[in-house]
């Protein structure tokens, strides 16, 4: 009796967390399925439609233009924010003394409510009273309505008029770029140094001892022994930088999104759609699009990219 | 020690048992008896003390009913609430909802239909509704049916500097060609002092009343056809072009930042609805403020639409309740009631008869110009109250933005926000 009591026992302690976990997550997950399939306005359901809220989703031209944007998003972010934050790791990591109030200043954007955080770097963009435009106009230029200026990247820096498709993102959407790296990177870090601190320093020894370099060191062993940990940054990274929101609605327009839609992303197309037109159905389809897209997205990284990975 | 520790656990008994009196008298409602009626609304900062007060008026003159106003954040947060709620079946027995709601909730039949109380003798007596102004009552009629009375309405208007006007001795512009000449003198007079005219935010408001005032039509309420796409609106799109394109007299500028240019003192007028007169004042301006109506062109006519909310009744509610949220929205669509709560607000009064009262005429008569808006509440025109036009409204919205940045025309981008809405009308 008592040992099957006992068997019990793990089963009561995950079942607060478990319990939760269904209330908040899995059932709303499972219900917000079934809306994607009916006519859902502010009255509630009306219809039941089958794929049509799928198919207009696909078929609507701004879908794909945030689909794009938010890819742009991604490949912006990712990298960038992978590079920076492993660079700051060995920094942090190669320096003996003030480790941890570094590791501080660094954790901080992390802590700070986006909300805060879009408000600031709002200001740092504002074409007249802003940070950026006051350092630039020190030295005689004049700077861009950063958050205002649509054109793509591509055409800004040549000069050409360039067709929308080969544009690029726009000036505005790599200014929100920036804001995420900014705010990732001392989450990224620290994962990046607790990786670097698994690497046994013996192996750092053996190949001082061969004359190895800082660069051989780095290639040879730094990069093969982290790669667990970057792998689990590149993915995680993804999937939330292809769940990004927050800055878009806090910094961009009005109306978010712009200028001219070229910062509107999935999950802010999706509050739009459920918000703003009130198609709770087409909104709960495109959080399902959105999700098969990073299932898609992450079986690729695993079958690909984790092959590189070497798990010691 | 042991009766010490009695002592204790006795002491702590009678804290905690009084403690517990305490709570269950604080539980024991003071509006038993009453009929209870939940009012669901956005009214934040001064707008919320205003309502709060006539809230607490009404309870005290009539000691049958009990509201309880709940400010449950802004419009958005409204809407997500009120679909939640009605999802749950528990809404308010009353809400601020927007025509667009209204249309959505009634085909579904989650707000009741009003006309058993206004033709009954609880009701507006024939001469009573004549004393509407006729765009805000029929914003509550679909057919010959009315699901809602108005409770805040507003209009788009021009703010400009007196103080530079009066220098100059120009009177502020009836028509929009004086105005394109006054604002290109304007725009190159002074130019150390003022950058530009006025800062342009992209809005659909001032495009909808320009096109209103070209005899154009955003929806044909009769033929339910999309209409702002032919001539009028490519019309009123071209003046707006005209602002900005060529010697541009303004600036294209985003949220509220053409306001807190114009009270910086660096634009000379700034375009808004009349209630932001109050929100300009707080911020204590260093000239004088004056209002006056959107200049029309000489071929047109003078309009404008207004925007806001109407109150409707859910049909969750107990027939009791009904007959209290009735008692309630009629006795705030009272011209006493309106009159103090433009006079506190800044929305247009509902009814044509405040404008007698005494307080509300001394008050628009402090501000220059004022007086002239109200008594032209009868060239009010509403916008479409059809469930689409939330969407309507956000693809109008994008075909501005598109013409407004020199990407397309105004006909291309009128057309496709006018298909787009096309499509979407369809759904209803």
């Amino acid at each position: 009796m008592i040992a099957r009591l006992k068997k019990l026992y793990p089963w009561l302690y995950i079942l607060p967390a478990l319990m939760l976990l269904l209330v908040f997550k899995i059932i709303p997950i499972i219900l917000s399925f079934g809306v994607s399939f009916f006519r859902w306005d502010m009255a509630g359901p009306s219809k039941f439609i089958f794929f049509s809220n799928y198919q207009s989703v696909l078929t609507d031209q701004i879908f794909w233009q945030s689909a794009m944007n938010t890819l742009y998003y991604a490949i912006g972010a990712v990298p960038l924010s992978m590079a920076f934050s492993l660079f700051f790791a060995i920094l942090l990591n190669s320096i003996s003394r003030a480790k941890t109030l570094f590791r501080t200043i660094y954790y901080l954007p992390v802590v700070t409510s986006i909300v805060a955080v879009s408000v600031v770097w709002k200001w740092v963009y504002h074409p007249t009273g802003g940070l950026i435009n006051g350092i630039l106009s020190l030295i005689g230029i004049q700077g861009p309505n950063w958050l205002q200026e649509w054109r793509g990247i591509g055409e800004v820096l040549t000069g050409w008029e360039l067709p929308y498709a080969v544009q690029g993102p726009s000036v505005a959407l790599i200014c929100l770029i920036i804001l995420s790296v900014w705010k990732s990177l001392g989450y990224n870090t620290l994962i990046f140094l607790a990786g670097l601190q698994g690497i046994p320093q013996e192996y750092y020894e053996a190949a001082q001892i061969d004359g190895a370099g800082v660069w051989q060191r780095f290639r040879h062993i730094t990069w093969p022994m982290l790669s667990p940990t970057t792998f689990y940054v590149f993915l995680m990274s993804t999937i939330i930088s292809f769940q990004v929101f927050a800055p878009v609605w806090l910094m961009t327009g009005p109306p978010a999104g712009g200028p001219l839609g070229t910062t509107n992303v999935i999950v802010y197309y999706l509050y739009e759609k459920a918000f703003k037109f009130f198609h709770y159905g087409a909104a709960s389809a495109t959080a399902f699009i959105l999700f098969v897209i990073l299932l898609v997205l992450t079986v690729i990284q695993r079958k690909y990219t984790e092959r590189r990975v070497f798990y010691g | 020690m042991k009766i010490c520790l009695e002592r204790f656990f006795n002491f702590g008994a009678a804290v905690s048992a009084s403690l517990w009196l305490v709570f269950i008298f604080s539980c024991t409602s003071p509006h038993e008896g009453k009929v209870k009626i939940t009012f669901w609304h956005a009214m934040g900062g001064s707008l919320g003390t205003t309502l709060d007060s006539l809230v607490e008026e009404f309870n005290r003159t009539h000691p049958d009913i009990y509201i309880q106003a709940t400010s449950v954040g802004n419009y958005g947060a409204m809407s997500q609430k009120l679909m939640a709620s009605v999802m749950a079946q528990k809404p308010p027995v009353i809400s601020q909802v927007f025509e667009s709601w209204t249309d959505q909730f009634r085909r579904a039949g989650v707000i009741v239909p009003l006309n058993k109380y206004v033709h009954s003798s609880q009701g507006f007596s024939p001469e009573e509704i004549e004393d509407f102004f006729p765009a805000i009552w029929d914003d509550n009629m679909w057919d010959d049916t009315l699901w809602s009375l108005p409770f805040n309405k507003s209009l788009p208007v021009m703010f400009y500097n007196l103080d530079a006007f009066d220098s100059l001795g120009y009177e502020f512009p009836v028509y929009w060609e004086d105005f394109l000449v006054i604002c290109s003198t304007y725009a190159y007079a002074d130019p150390e002092k003022f950058r530009y005219v006025m800062g342009l935010p992209i809005n659909t408001w001032m495009f909808e009343t320009m096109l209103i005032q070209l005899n154009g039509q955003i929806i044909d309420p009769r033929s339910n056809q999309v209409e702002f796409d032919r001539e009028p609106g490519i019309n009123a799109l071209n003046m707006l072009i005209d602002l900005i394109e060529g010697n541009p007299v303004a600036y294209l500028s985003t949220g509220y930042e053409h306001q807190d240019e114009f009270i910086a003192g660096r634009a000379i007028m700034a375009w808004g609805s009349v209630v932001s007169y109050s929100f300009m004042r707080k911020k204590e301006p260093t000239f004088n403020i004056a209002v006056a109506p959107l200049p029309y062109p000489r071929e047109g006519r003078p309009a404008f639409v207004i925007s806001g909310t109407n109150v409707a009744i859910f049909s969750h509610s107990t027939p009791e309740q009904q007959a209290a949220a009735w008692e309630f929205i009629k006795w705030f669509n009272s011209p006493q009631v309106q009159a103090q709560w433009s006079v506190n607000t800044g929305y247009i009064p509902t009814r044509r008869s405040s404008l007698q009262d005494s307080a509300l005429r001394a008050h628009l008569e402090l501000i220059p110009g004022m007086l002239n808006i109200y008594l032209n509440l009868d060239q009010a025109v509403s916008e479409p109250k059809i469930g689409a036009w939330f969407a309507g409204r956000i693809f109008l919205s994008e075909a501005l933005e598109y013409t407004l940045r020199g990407v397309l025309t105004p006909q291309e981008s009128l057309f496709r926000a006018a298909q787009k809405l096309r499509h979407e009308m369809r759904q209803y």
